[in-house]
């Protein structure tokens, strides 16, 4: 760990002041190891299913939001505990805690494992045991089937993996109705089938820095073409799921427009990169994946809202 | 019992389902033919796995979309009043 600017203890701020907690070298590196900015479309979907689900209130909003946070991002540090080796030949993230030498690697795997303890520990005493249980899993998956198994030897590594960030909507589900029904699993299979068009919109650009991990990524051992092809169908199978729950009115109107809005868009933005040029694919897919992020927590969103107006 | 518009977005929406998973499959199988390499069992289990979930989705799916509404009736025990 490296120590904090003009000598001071890392981590010592001053008690109250949140900007010096921001810029202390080891608080933003903890906030790090969490990747807080992935997790905030996480949040979007645990808690719009909650008011899917029922009507919580806002404690129990307030403690899955935190228990959920925990969790994901316990798992994010013990995934950057467990890519400490190639974390360092990518330039997306040679600069992470690990790779660059702040933090030591045994420290982030206790410090993810504590977050993930204490995640658990409070969705089980505070929320119920099932919200529990299915946070837990989702961090299993994420560590072990998606980043110790799957991140290293499948082209589908992001297709099965994908399951870990699907988890989330049960969490939320669950903490509200206390069990799942088949509304719930459609919310966990639309963030499912949302994930290879999401992942592989960015893989595209990132090819090199994949290559040089030796993780392989579908564009590399598939082809740009045939990824793109599945990028399409995927999406094609996404807009359809994303429908089907009206037809046994889970949701209404507000809903379906905003799926079929959101989904065309989506749909012309992969149909964008499946024509472009193989030299002129890399702006097409930024574009799916920045709108992809912007699509699933409008989405669910969508579902919150629908379900707000219909009550 | 599902009406008209209902029954439309149903079966669109089933439509999309199977064609995409149909386009992902041949995808992942042209894929295969083009490898040098064998294709170890467990990648086609990763590839059939999330299409059979799915035929068993779209079947309680219809059975969910077609069974008769539930009529809840509140029945408040201090009043006459019954709330349907």
């Amino acid at each position: 760990m490296s120590p904090a600017p003009d000598g001071a203890p890392a981590g010592a701020p001053v008690v109250g002041d949140a900007s010096a907690l921001a810029d202390a070298p080891l608080a933003k590196d903890l906030i790090a190891l969490t990747k807080p900015r992935i997790i905030s479309l996480l949040l979007v979907t645990t808690v719009a299913p909650m008011y899917v689900a029922g009507t919580p209130s806002l404690l129990t909003v307030l403690i899955v939001m935190l228990g959920g946070y925990l969790m994901a991002g316990g798992a994010n540090a013990v995934n950057m505990y467990i890519d400490r080796d190639i974390d360092d030949v990518m330039t997306r993230t040679k600069l992470r805690p690990i790779p660059s030498g702040r933090m030591h690697a045994t420290a982030v795997l206790a410090f993810g494992v504590g977050l993930a303890t204490a995640a658990t520990w409070m969705l089980a005493v505070w929320v119920n045991v099932l919200t529990a249980a299915l946070a837990l899993a989702g961090f299993y998956f994420y560590v072990f089937i998606y980043t110790r198994w799957l991140k290293r030897s499948s082209p589908q590594n992001i297709v099965i993996g994908g399951a870990a960030g699907a988890f989330p909507p049960l969490v939320g589900w669950a903490a509200v109705a206390g069990r799942l029904d088949l509304t719930a699993w459609m919310l966990f299979l639309i963030v499912f089938y949302w994930t290879p068009p999401h992942f592989w919109a960015l893989a595209l650009n990132k090819q090199r820095d994949y290559g040089n991990a030796g993780v392989p990524m579908a564009p590399l051992v598939w082809g740009e073409d045939e990824t793109i092809a599945q990028m399409w169908w995927y999406t094609v199978l996404l807009v359809g799921l994303t429908v089907l729950p009206v037809a046994w009115n889970a949701f209404a109107w507000v809903y379906l427009a905003s799926a079929l809005i959101l989904g065309g868009l989506l749909l012309w933005g992969v149909w964008r990169v499946k024509q472009a040029a193989p030299d002129a694919r890399a702006k097409p897919s930024w574009w799916v994946y920045g709108y992809s992020l912007l699509y699933l927590a409008l989405l669910y969103l969508a579902m919150a809202v629908d379900r707000r107006v219909l009550a | 019992m599902l009406s008209t518009l209902a029954t439309i977005l149903f079966w669109s929406a089933v439509l999309a389902v199977i064609v995409g998973q149909v386009g992902i499959l041949r995808s992942t199988q042209r894929a295969w033919r083009r490898s040098a390499l064998p294709v170890p069992f467990v990648e086609r289990v990763f590839a059939w796995g999330p299409a059979l979930v799915l035929v068993a989705v779209l079947y309680l799916a219809w059975g969910h979309a077609t069974r008769p509404p539930i009529i809840e009736i509140q029945v408040d025990p201090t009043s006459r009043e019954i709330r349907l």
